[in-house]
Order: C-alpha cells, then structure tokens, then sequence
C-alpha cells in the first residue's frame, strides 16, 4: 500500500463531509477501483478515531464526527475497539513498569549523594553556597525584619500626624467661622447704631437724646470675661428693652429655658424659648426689660429643656 | 478473505431497517452466477471481488452518515443483479465504477425517507469493557510477538510522547514512518475483526 500524502487531507474531509457533491463523487469513484486509496481511507479513519480520542478534533471537527462519523455501526465498533487497545497498552505499560522499577532509595541518599559529587571543584563550590545561604539568610532576615518595624512605626506616626492636623484644621474653621458671624453682626449693630445716633446727632451735646426703643445684641457662649469688649452693651437712657440674641452653635432642644443672672443672683428667668433658625445663624432671643439692667457684669444661663447642663454667655451693661 | 468459499446465493433479502427499499428486486439463481460470472470469470475470485466491492459500498454509505450502510451495501448490489442482463451487453471497464451510480440513487432515496438516529455516547463503564479486553488478550496471543509489541508499543503514552514514541519506533526498527503507520493500520486491522468475531462468539 502507498500513501498518497497529498490526499489525506481531502480524505479527513471526505470522512467527515466537509467535501462538495464534485469531491465527493471523484473520491468514491476512486475509492471503488484504486486498492491504495480504499486503505487510505481505512488508515485515515483509524486515526481520526485516535484524534477522537485524544480530544485533538476542532470543535467542528468534532461535531461533524459525532454526527455523521459515528452513525455507522461499523464505526462505533472500531471506537469501541480503539479504547479497548488503548486500556489494554497503557496497562502492560505499567505493569512492565512496575516490574523494572529499582528499589527506592532512602530519602538521604539524594542528599549524601549531592555532597560527594563525582568533581571536587562541584563539591566545593556547592559547600560555599550552602554556607553563604545559612549565615547570610538569617542575618539578612533579621535585618530585613528590623527595617520593617521601622518602617511601620514611621508610618504609625506620619497617621497620627495626619489626623491631629485634620483635627486642627476642622477646630480652626469652626472657630473662624464663628468669629466672622460675630464681626458681621457688630458691624450691623454699630451701622445701626451710627444710624440712630446720626438721626439725632445735633442734639448729642446736651440735645435731646434720641428715643432707643429697643436694644438688640448679640451674644456669644464661652467668650471669657477678659475678651468682654465684643460683649458690652451701653444703654442709653430711654432705652425699654433688651433683645439679647444668644448664638447657639446647635439646635439639639425643642425649648430652652434662660435664666439671667448678676454676681450669682438670678436677676430673671424664661422658659419655653424656641431657637430660630437662619441658615447661618441659630440664635434665642431674650428679652429684657432695660430697667433690669444696671451696670454691671452679667452672665445668662441657658439650658436645654429638662436639662441641668448650661452654656454661658456673659455681658458687660454700661448705662448711661 | 483468502479460504473463503464463495459466497452463497442469496435466496432471500430483506431490509428491516429500511422498509421504503423495494423487496421485489427478487434474485435468481441465474442472474447471481450471472453476475459473479460478470465480475470474474473464476467463481473464487468473484466472490473475492463481491465481499471486496460490498466492502467499499458500505465505506460509502457509512461515509455519507448512513446508520444502515450494510443494508444500503447490499441493496446496491441487488439492483446491480438484477440488471445484469442489460449491464453485461453494454458495459465495458472495471465491473466495480458501475456500482457508484446505483449507489448515489439509492442513497438520495435513503436520504429522501430517513431519520437518522443521533450519536449518543454510551455509558463507559469499566466492566463493560472486560468482554473487549479479554478478547483482545485472547487474539493478541495469536499475532507474532513482533506485531503484538509494535502494536502495544504504538499506543502507549499519552499524546506527545505517544508521537516521540513512534518517532522512535521508527528509528529503531529503521522504517519511515508511514511505513509504521500502514503496519500499525494492519495489525489493528486484523485485531479488530479478530475481537469482533469473539465477541459475536460470546467468547470474551
């Protein structure tokens, strides 16, 4: 039989009906009347079950085996044969396997054998390796671990370092902010003032003293008594009323109660006292007769209703 | 084939696979000498041309995804037959080209009225394949042992080694490798209609 190399292309093809009506026709046309070629065919289709069987087929390839290859019953058989050889060899390959199998050596003999090896010069050079590895590996460990702790502390630092400036930051802006409330408000309260006394500013020197209705002033907690410039009120004579307007840096109650207060002794209290609330500013309002008011230091409690916790805000009176 | 007698006049066939085949292409006695008369002056080897054409018929019709190319194989020669009184007077060339024809209608007509029964993987379990492996244990004794190494030695290994493996076998036995391939290709050849035939014996 010779194999004609150039058609076990088209033969694979063939077996698996990937030919057109033409090839298909010239092939059995051959394939009836050309012995080689019939044994081609047969070869071919041997291999292709191998192919089959060591999954190699193209996923195409392999449909079209299994759906048109395979219908035969003649073909199922040769399958069924091929897996029967393939068990059959592997097995007398590992029982011959088995059989020429040496003894198996103890698990130092690779060792021992590594330390005498056939070369001297081997010898030597792998010693000097070993040792470089087992004094310098530790060493290098250490140090290595050494740096590493080092590393982490200074990364532990450098955090705190961040956050403590994170927490300054934010108590700066807050505190800025606060002061800026207050400029803006005594500013509106002196240009009120400005305008008032300009209403009646021909008679300042011994004229008539404008009529004040009512004072307002704005009042912030935990200003100390040393810082009470920002915090004085002057009332002028004819003044009725004080509307003191205490900031609160949160609304966290639905009343409040107010109690006013000079050199410890409660002067007036108010309770019920809602906050309003601006957008920028959340204040109480508390009103005080200016009869009640002599000069003097004077300090305002306010508490959250039912609460016995207070914020503070002091004011200086001058009267005039 | 060689020791075979020839083949035995088919008094009656029947296709239970294919029931559109039509039964009344009844054989005569005379026309089936007639026809191996036509293939081969001598009976014996007429008959060896007749197993050796049903052959080929049934590659074909196994090729085209037959599942019954036997059946279609012989229908094929039976419409052959029964021509023979017009083939013999005017048909010149191999006796063998004629039987592609008839088989490429009889095909279409398969084609026309068949269902095809999907491939389905049988189950594979590993005692159904004892009855194989003791017939292959059986017949393996009965080939040389030079073929029953080359074959084992042929498929041991898995993949890429298998094909080193066969690089190697080559060399060693100083053939090219095609030449190994068609060795192999008979042996195998020979295994398997040994294992089928203990198998059908109920021998495994």
């Amino acid at each position: 039989m010779k194999l004609d190399a150039g058609s076990e292309t088209l033969i694979r093809r063939y077996l698996l009906a990937a030919v057109t009506e033409d090839e298909r026709e010239q092939i059995e046309t051959r394939l009836m009347v050309d012995d080689d070629f019939f044994q081609q065919i047969n070869l071919v289709e041997d291999e292709l079950v191998d192919e089959y069987l060591d999954q190699v087929l193209s996923p195409g390839d392999r449909l079209r085996f299994e759906d048109i290859f395979l219908c035969a019953p003649e073909r199922q058989h040769k399958l069924r044969f091929s897996k029967a050889l393939r068990i059959y060899a592997t097995n007398t390959a590992q029982a011959k396997a088995s059989e020429n199998r040496p003894e198996k050596a103890a698990w130092w003999q690779p060792i021992l054998a590594l330390l005498n090896p056939p070369r001297p010069v081997l010898a030597y050079s792998l010693a000097t390796a070993v040792l470089s590895i087992a004094v310098g590996g530790p060493w290098t460990f250490i140090r290595i671990s050494g740096l590493g702790n080092q590393i982490a502390a200074l990364q532990a630092q450098q955090q705190n370092r961040d956050a403590r400036e994170s927490d300054l930051r934010s108590q700066y802006q807050e505190q800025r902010a606060k002061t800026d409330r207050i400029a803006a408000q005594l500013r509106k309260e002196k240009e009120r003032w400005s305008a008032l006394q300009a209403t009646g500013g021909g008679r300042l020197t011994g004229a008539r003293i404008p009529m004040v209705d009512t004072l307002s002033m704005l009042l912030s907690s935990g200003v100390t008594r040393d810082a009470q410039a920002s915090q004085r009120l002057e009332i002028p004579k004819g003044a009725t009323l004080v509307a003191l307007k205490l900031d609160l840096p949160e609304n966290r109650f639905k009343t409040y109660k107010a109690v006013l207060l000079s050199e410890g002794q409660e002067i007036l209290s108010r309770s019920g006292l809602k906050a309003s609330d601006s957008g920028s500013q959340i204040l109480i309002r508390l009103e005080v007769p200016a009869s009640d008011l002599r000069s003097g230091d004077y300090e305002i409690r306010l508490f959250g209703a039912g609460q016995n916790e207070f914020d503070s805000y002091v004011l200086q009176v001058i009267r005039k | 084939m060689s020791g075979q007698p020839p083949p035995e006049f088919p008094t009656h066939v029947t296709f239970p696979n294919l029931p559109f085949l039509r039964s009344e292409w009844k054989v005569s006695p005379e026309l089936f000498d007639a026809f191996l008369a036509w293939l081969d002056p001598d009976r014996e080897q007429a008959g060896r041309k007749y197993e050796d054409i049903r052959r080929r018929l049934i590659k074909i019709f196994a090729s085209r995804g037959c599942f019954c190319p036997e059946d279609l194989a012989d229908e094929t020669i039976n419409r052959v037959i029964v021509k023979i009184p017009q083939i013999r007077e005017n048909y010149q060339g191999d006796p063998s080209r004629y039987f592609g024809g008839v088989a490429r209608n009889v095909f279409h007509e398969y084609a026309r009225k068949r269902t095809v029964p999907a491939y389905q993987p049988e189950p594979d379990p590993p005692e159904s394949r004892e009855p194989e492996l003791n017939c292959l244990d059986q017949c393996l004794g009965e080939i040389p042992e030079a073929g029953r190494n080359i074959i084992l030695r042929y498929y041991q290994g898995a993949k890429q080694a298998r094909i080193q493996n066969r690089n190697q076998m080559a060399r060693e036995l100083r053939t090219e490798p095609n030449a190994l391939r068609i060795k192999v290709h008979r042996i195998r050849a020979l295994l398997q209609r040994c294992v089928g035939d203990c198998l059908a014996r109920g021998a495994g």
